[in-house]
């Protein structure tokens, strides 16, 4: 079976395995679509993590709201991996220890799915 | 180099602390030794948490006592630059990075939405730039048409790329599921007929496409 080069090494280096990381390949995060998982719903609000540094949070929307469930995957539009602004008179910025996506949307299921 | 790391932090501090030299005095049963305290001297909360009796004994306390840092971790705040003075924190950039804004400017997200939560996942850019790699260690193709080369490349390996160009071909991502077969089989047509070898120009695939795909949404 053919291995790659990486996994043969028993170990590899963090530089290595940053520079092929997930987050390096997508760069920056505006208008990227991701998948994400719901962990927490609180009614309306549905907390998603996606992988990045912070979770987003989005409204239930309107169409199959029923199904947005605690471990629905759901697709985003990441705009932001971090919230951050910096209000008048400050010295550094003030983050919200949240990220900014648009909802589009549950992932299809496998057989709709083309495969790639 | 347990031990000389122990001697060497001794000496340091005490040279820094003014604690009185000499060997390691044995502590107490309920005293903190004087490295500890001496060492925990300013911003001791733990310590004196631990005192009254608030927290229960962190499991690194032993060890920052036993290992501590050369400079003590206290947040400083850091001088304001001025003139052509420079962040030592470089920005990560890689070569591979100009392949993947070209990509994105080009093709948008990608077909496929990311998943970062997998570690070893690799997302359509990866194999773009892969490919890319490929055939520029090849040699054959020359720099310009290399871009094109890669797309062609990808979708003759099953992958279909949608150009970020016209609002249209944008708008179908959304719209459904059964769009989405017939949307493929359009692209798989065209690009059998370019490889046929009646179009060279990509370009003029998108104008073609998005018209079809005007058409394609009335009977649904």
């Amino acid at each position: 079976m053919h291995l790659p080069f990486r996994l043969l090494l028993k170990s590899e280096s963090f530089a290595s395995m940053l520079r092929r990381s997930p987050l390096i390949q997508m760069g920056p995060a505006k208008d990227k679509i991701a998948i994400g998982r719901i962990f927490h719903v609180v009614e309306d609000d549905l907390y998603i993590d996606f992988g990045g540094k912070f979770h987003c949070v989005c409204k239930r929307p309107e169409v199959d709201g029923k199904k947005y469930q605690k471990g629905t995957e759901v697709r985003l539009r990441l705009l932001d991996l971090e919230l951050t602004s910096r209000f008048l008179g400050a010295t550094t910025d003030t983050t919200l220890l949240e990220a900014d996506a648009v909802l589009l949307g549950l992932v299809e299921s496998k057989q709709t799915k083309q495969k790639e | 180099p347990l031990l000389a790391g122990r001697r060497g932090g001794l000496g340091g501090r005490s040279g820094s602390r003014g604690v009185p030299r000499g060997g390691r005095r044995k502590a107490g049963p309920g005293r903190l030794s004087p490295e500890l305290s001496s060492l925990l001297f300013s911003p001791g909360r733990t310590r004196n948490l631990l005192r009254i009796g608030v927290i229960k004994k962190p499991l690194w306390f032993d060890v920052y006592a036993a290992f501590p840092p050369l400079r003590e971790p206290v947040y400083r705040v850091p001088r304001p630059r001025y003139g052509k003075v420079k962040d030592v924190i470089r920005p990560i950039l890689y070569q591979e990075d100009e392949v993947r804004a070209k990509f994105y400017k080009v093709y948008g997200s990608g077909p496929r939405p990311f998943n970062l939560s997998q570690s070893n996942y690799k997302s359509t850019c990866q194999r773009f730039v892969e490919k890319f790699n490929e055939l520029k260690e090849e040699g054959k193709i020359e720099e310009e048409k290399l871009f094109e080369e890669t797309g062609k490349a990808l979708l003759a390996s099953g992958i279909i790329l949608q150009r970020r160009g016209t609002d249209k071909v944008a708008q179908e991502d959304h719209q459904g599921v059964e769009t989405r077969g017939s949307v493929l089989h359009l692209q798989l047509q065209t690009v059998l007929e370019e490889m046929q070898g009646q179009k060279k120009d990509q370009e003029e695939q998108t104008p073609e496409l998005a018209e079809r795909q005007k058409e394609n949404p009335l009977p649904s």
